[in-house]
């Protein structure tokens, strides 16, 4: 019993290494990742800081102070190039040139073997983005009044893996929208845009007006960008973190629960073209 | 000179062939076509993002109402029309190219490689996207300012938003040209694309040292900011010449920096 469980266990180990090889494969294009969000960082710095300077100081901005907004700006920057996706292009491409019907009779669930591959590209990436944000934390708390606080970094890196997990599906589930289409063109970047938009991943919610954050509110995106950064960020009191991470696991089984009705939905419709 | 000539009139008719093929392949393949709009559609938004800051907080960036970082950003959505209409597809397929190896096919062609390797594909969707979207938000921005627009403005800005367009092109090439000795240029495409964002806002609103070395190091701030600047009057004569001459010497650069490049190349890939 323990065997099988062992080898089940050591076929997923082994994607999850896989996917950690191919990010250290290109370690140039890893260290350079980061770099991605140098510049919105750069901008959004330096229009929060014109946008606040034209102000009384100490007000406040879509509830927000200057220092705030700051650390706001470059925590949500990082955190949406960190739970940041790709494989749906290639669950897409596999579907869609018919390359699933090999991975369906092979001995290893293919939902597993993305999910383990993503993780172990990710850990990678949490590393050298994790440094960076480590690295933004420290001059954020010695050049700003946001206060250092220890006690949040649990919530948070339970808030970071939820968000991981959510955005997972959430790709996952466009990905899955191959078996209904057979092009999509542009239509995951353009989904992705609107998605980051609306977790709160270039401006928090708030800037988008009351109806707009209140209509956003309802949905699981912000749970993936805004929620950790705010967390992070010491935004939130424990117990509407608390609340908030528990909304975010349900949301989380919300969509693995959607992810594999369309999965299963998808498959019957699957006629292996192409392969 | 007959010379130049004849090999500029030559790449410019193979330029125009390309962009009718890669047009009619747009138009067989609807989806992509129809796609590519939305996703112009949906950047263009975050882009007047920038703008609704200003409007919702109802307050000057930078000594700039927020009518005229209107104007702004609509320069800058029709400079991205150049970007991701005419060149980005390119830079994102280069080091694909590079890496299984097909990029050996491109130097046997008769014409330059450089043209080819990053200008063979073109989207007319996105390029009209970006490029009407931007005029119609610039023009609701001029709308709403006092005083009225000479020609003389218009045609200004228009010469400076082509020389942005080819200093734009300049700064996505010089990185591009690592990717034949990294191998692969996710991280650089990113970066370059990332830096092409810094023009979401004025030069005006960066610090000194900023301003210096967006417009001579790594000169984006010609891309849309020159122009904008131009089109309000607040440009300085020295501006507009530097403006006129950096696109020559960055394109001179971004050259040297390519020749480089290929001569790394290994077709490590195998074709």
């Amino acid at each position: 019993m323990s065997a099988r469980v062992a080898d089940r266990a050591g076929k997923y180990l082994r994607c999850f290494r896989l996917g950690l090889q191919d990010a250290l494969t290109h370690r140039a294009s890893l260290l350079l990742s980061p770099l991605g969000a140098v510049a919105p960082i750069i901008l959004q710095v330096v229009l929060w800081n014109r946008v606040y300077a034209a102000g009384a100081a100490g007000d406040t901005l879509f509830g927000f102070t200057r220092d705030e907004m700051l650390a706001y700006a470059v925590v949500a920057n990082l955190l949406s190039r960190l739970v940041r996706t790709g494989f749906e292009y290639e669950l897409y491409e596999d579907i869609k040139s018919g390359g699933l019907d090999r991975m369906l009779v092979q001995p290893i669930g293919y939902f597993g073997l993305r999910i383990a591959r993503f993780a172990g590209g990710k850990l990678a990436d949490t590393a050298v983005t994790g440094l960076c944000l480590a690295g933004s934390l420290v001059v954020l708390v010695s050049r700003t009044s946001i206060g250092a606080r220890l006690a949040v970094l649990p919530a948070f890196a339970l808030a970071l893996i939820l968000a991981l997990c959510l955005n997972f599906l959430i790709f996952w589930c466009v990905g899955l929208l191959g078996f209904w289409l057979t092009e999509t063109g542009f239509l995951f970047e353009a989904l992705r845009v609107v998605i980051v938009t609306a977790s709160g991943g270039i401006f928090p919610l708030s800037v988008l007006g009351r109806r707009a954050e209140a209509v956003l509110a309802l949905l699981p995106f912000r749970f993936t960008i805004q929620f950790p950064t705010e967390v992070l960020c010491g935004r939130i009191a424990p117990g509407p973190a608390l609340a908030g991470l528990a909304l975010s696991a349900a949301w989380t089984l919300i969509l693995a629960a959607l992810a594999g009705r369309l999965w299963r939905s998808g498959l019957r419709r699957f006629a292996a073209v192409g392969s | 000179m007959p010379g130049v000539c004849r090999e500029l009139a030559k790449h410019l008719r193979v330029y125009l062939i390309l962009a009718r093929m890669n047009a009619m392949s747009q138009l067989a393949y609807r989806t992509n076509f129809v796609t590519g709009i939305l996703m112009e559609l949906a950047f263009l938004a975050t882009k007047l993002l920038y703008a609704l800051v200003a409007f919702r907080a109802g307050r000057t960036v930078a000594g700039l109402a927020p009518n005229e970082v209107l104007v702004f950003v609509g320069a800058f959505i029709t400079a991205t029309g150049f970007y991701a209409g005419l060149f980005m597809m390119n830079i994102f397929q280069l080091s694909g190219r590079v890496r299984d190896g097909s990029f050996d096919v491109l130097l046997t062609k008769p014409v330059s490689l450089q043209f080819l390797a990053t200008l063979w594909r073109s989207d007319a969707g996105m390029f009209l996207v970006d490029v009407v979207g931007g005029v119609v938000v610039t023009f609701i921005g001029l709308a709403r300012l006092p005083g009225p627009f000479e020609l003389w403005r218009i045609l200004g800005y228009v010469f400076l938003l082509a020389c942005g367009a080819a200093v734009g092109y300049a700064l996505t090439v010089l990185p591009q040209s690592l990717v034949f000795v990294l191998g692969k240029g996710g991280g650089l495409a990113s970066f370059a694309g990332s830096l092409w964002e810094l023009n979401n806002l004025p030069m005006t609103t960066y610090g000194r040292l900023g301003r210096l070395l967006g417009t001579y190091l790594v000169p984006i701030f010609l891309v849309t900011s020159f122009p904008s600047l131009f089109l309000l009057g607040r440009i300085t004569g020295a501006q507009i010449i530097w403006g006129a001459v950096a696109p020559v010497a960055f394109l001179l650069v971004s050259r040297l920096a390519w020749q480089a490049g290929v001569r790394a190349y290994t077709a490590g890939g195998g074709a």
